[in-house]
């Protein structure tokens, strides 16, 4: 029986379920100064009008006054639309004609509504009954839907300004955030890197060797170099080829092959096509001192690591795989991650949000095998 | 006088290191290599050496579990080798048990020797034994808890069980019976020492005579009267007693990765 284990590499929670951008007071107050000005407007371009009739104070205010209240109260549920519906404010063919569509019923809506209170106040003032929806209030919806639209367009824009800042805002915090894990996740591998134990052992083989071969002692030597070259470069780089980790990994098994001689067997396969993909630089490292920790250094029998890439579909894949003693629960391993697995899943969720995934194939005593897949990036040096 | 000499370390570049090194005393013969613990469990009590070179980090058991199943008498003189291991370190300065950290300096080398083979011919086992009983107690007292192996011996044959390899275990008067992959073996000791030594492995008691490893839970489900079923992977049911309700339910809450219940 063979346990699959899958982590999400979920996408960092960007979305907070307010309501509204700011509180709903200053949309009233905001709604009231419009209003303001629009009296404002309207009286002047009475007074300066060769006119007949007196100014109607009360309808003019309780005519603008109620059209920008009724925005204020659909406001809320817009920004919650906007908000909640991430295609609402993608900018694409879809959604402005989903916009235009909504706008206009919206903005139907919004007439009759303001026509309805108009009604009201007409008959409580005048004592007639106008019908709501006879020809006459057709008409006059008619006459004011395009600038309802118009409003309707503005708020929208308003709201997308709202929901761009707060994104932009809450992304900033989340690069902060993100760079200090990302650190974080790095130095843990690093540390992992320059294991003394490692270190040591190294330094012994390269002496008991020198005793059989010089040659080979050095070939041990500059190996070590190699991967103590690269670990300094790590800290610049933050992304690198396959080639220059495949490379790296290589250095690093040929000097294990190197310290346990007929125990450990290698298998590397890479597809040519994926060599110039970037990676994050030491991603597998970790991976693949855990195999030889736990398929070889454990138990006594013959060690075997193999590591493939390719790309499927537009991503590329990576499979590390031993024939160590696996692990009866897959899940266990995501919940309980050891400080090697910690700092790779960081580094994914990081650098890759929900578009990377990594799952475990393991079950008792039939090896263990971790698949990542990461978009396919090709690194251009 | 011929000193007989066993090297025991799992990597061959490292065994080779120290066999070159001997190859300046005549008097020393080294009568074998081993791989891991044990192979150099066995070799010592079958072939009884004077002196063992033993690394601390092997796989099967390490250098300190090796001497903890030692029974042969005298034991052997033991100079232990180590690449790196700030724990063994410390206790080996606080027990003035000869170390030599690798890569192995010649002139360490020889200082340890010299030492080892003053006590080998005056024969003085006994004071070398203490200390390394205080040593290996100081190691049991504070055993890291990542690595729990069980040694059974029977009839001969040797075997390592690791704690995670433990499917189940039930107890049998003064003996409880490990389930595992390899079979089931009897292990002199008591359930309740057994449930405080794998306290920090995942283990849940589900009965009086009853100790689960949850790594190897398959499902479990809830069957009536307080009592639960478990299946392992390995296909084997056991039902819970009913007094131990509670300590399950603890488990499985904060268990969630049995997603079955």
């Amino acid at each position: 029986m063979s346990h699959l284990s899958y982590y999400k590499i979920r996408r960092m929670n960007t979305m907070n379920n307010r309501w509204l951008p700011i509180r709903f007071i200053w949309i009233i107050a905001s709604a009231f100064l419009l209003s303001f000005i629009f009296i404002l407007n309207a009286y002047i371009n009475h007074s300066y009008t060769p006119n007949q009739e007196a100014f109607d104070w009360y309808f003019e205010i309780m005519l603008v006054v109620t059209n920008y209240l009724l925005w204020a109260f659909l406001f809320p549920l817009l920004y919650r639309f906007i908000v909640t519906n991430k295609f609402a404010w993608q900018l694409s063919f879809r959604t402005i004609l989903m916009h235009i569509l909504l706008g206009l019923l919206i903005a139907v809506f919004h007439r009759y509504a303001s026509l309805a209170f108009y009604i009201g106040m007409t008959w409580s003032l005048k004592g007639y009954l106008l019908d709501l929806f006879g020809i006459h209030s057709a008409n006059m919806v008619i006459r004011g839907v395009i600038s309802s639209m118009l409003q309707y367009w503005i708020i929208i824009g308003v709201l997308w300004g709202f929901e761009y800042y707060r994104q932009k805002r809450q992304q900033e915090l989340l690069l902060i955030k993100t760079n200090q894990e990302l650190a974080d996740a790095q130095l843990n591998a690093l540390k992992m890197q320059l294991h003394p134990h490692f270190f040591f052992n190294t330094l012994n083989t390269i002496s008991s060797v020198m005793d059989r071969s010089v040659e080979e002692a050095q070939d041990i030597v500059a190996k070590l170099a190699r991967l103590m070259r690269a670990l300094l470069d790590s800290e610049k780089q933050q992304v690198i080829t396959l080639r220059q980790e495949i490379d790296y990994i290589r250095a690093y098994l040929d000097l294990e092959q190197a310290r346990f001689s007929d125990r450990l067997l290698v298998k590397i396969e890479v597809d040519d096509a994926v060599l110039n993909a970037g990676i994050p630089n030491l991603l597998l490292q970790p991976l693949v001192e855990n195999s030889i920790k736990h398929g070889l250094s454990s138990q006594a029998k013959q060690g075997a690591i193999e590591i493939y890439a390719e790309m499927i579909q537009k991503d590329l894949v990576i499979k590390i795989k031993d024939n160590g003693k696996g692990v009866a629960n897959a899940d266990y391993v995501f919940q309980n991650p050891g400080i090697g697995i910690k700092s790779v899943l960081t580094r994914l969720k990081v650098i890759y949000q929900s578009t990377a995934t990594i799952h475990i194939e393991s079950s008792y005593q039939a090896g263990f095998c971790v698949i990542i897949k990461i978009p396919y990036k090709p690194l251009s040096l | 006088m011929n000193i007989r000499a066993l090297i025991v370390d799992d990597e061959p570049p490292a065994r080779a290191r120290v066999a070159k090194l001997l190859s300046t005393y005549p008097e020393i013969r080294v009568i074998g290599e081993c791989r891991n613990g044990l192979e150099a469990l066995e070799a010592i009590e079958s072939q009884v050496p004077d002196l063992v070179f033993l690394d601390i980090q092997m796989p099967e058991l390490n250098g300190f579990e090796v001497l903890q199943q030692l029974s042969v008498n005298p034991r052997p003189f033991i100079i232990f080798t180590t690449a790196f291991d700030q724990y063994a370190l410390k206790a080996f300065e606080h027990h003035a048990v000869d170390y030599l950290l690798k890569p192995i300096e010649r002139e360490r080398f020889t200082t340890a020797l010299e030492k080892v083979l003053l006590q080998i011919k005056g024969r003085h086992a006994d004071k070398f034994n203490d200390k390394l009983k205080d040593l290996l107690g100081e190691y049991e007292s504070s055993v890291s808890p990542d690595r729990k192996n069980f040694v059974i011996k029977d009839r001969g044959t040797v075997n390592v069980i690791h704690a995670d390899d433990i499917f189940w275990l039930a107890s049998e008067g003064n003996y409880v019976t490990l389930h595992t992959a390899k079979g089931d073996f009897l292990y002199r000791s008591a359930m309740t020492a057994m449930e405080n030594e794998l306290q920090t492995h995942q283990f849940v008691r589900i009965h009086r005579s009853i100790l689960v490893n949850t790594l190897h839970i398959g499902r479990s489900q809830y069957l009536h009267n307080e009592t639960f079923k478990f299946v392992l992977n390995n296909q084997t049911s056991l039902i819970s007693g009913r007094s131990y309700k509670e300590n399950i339910q603890g488990f499985l809450q904060s268990a969630n990765y049995i997603k079955q219940f």
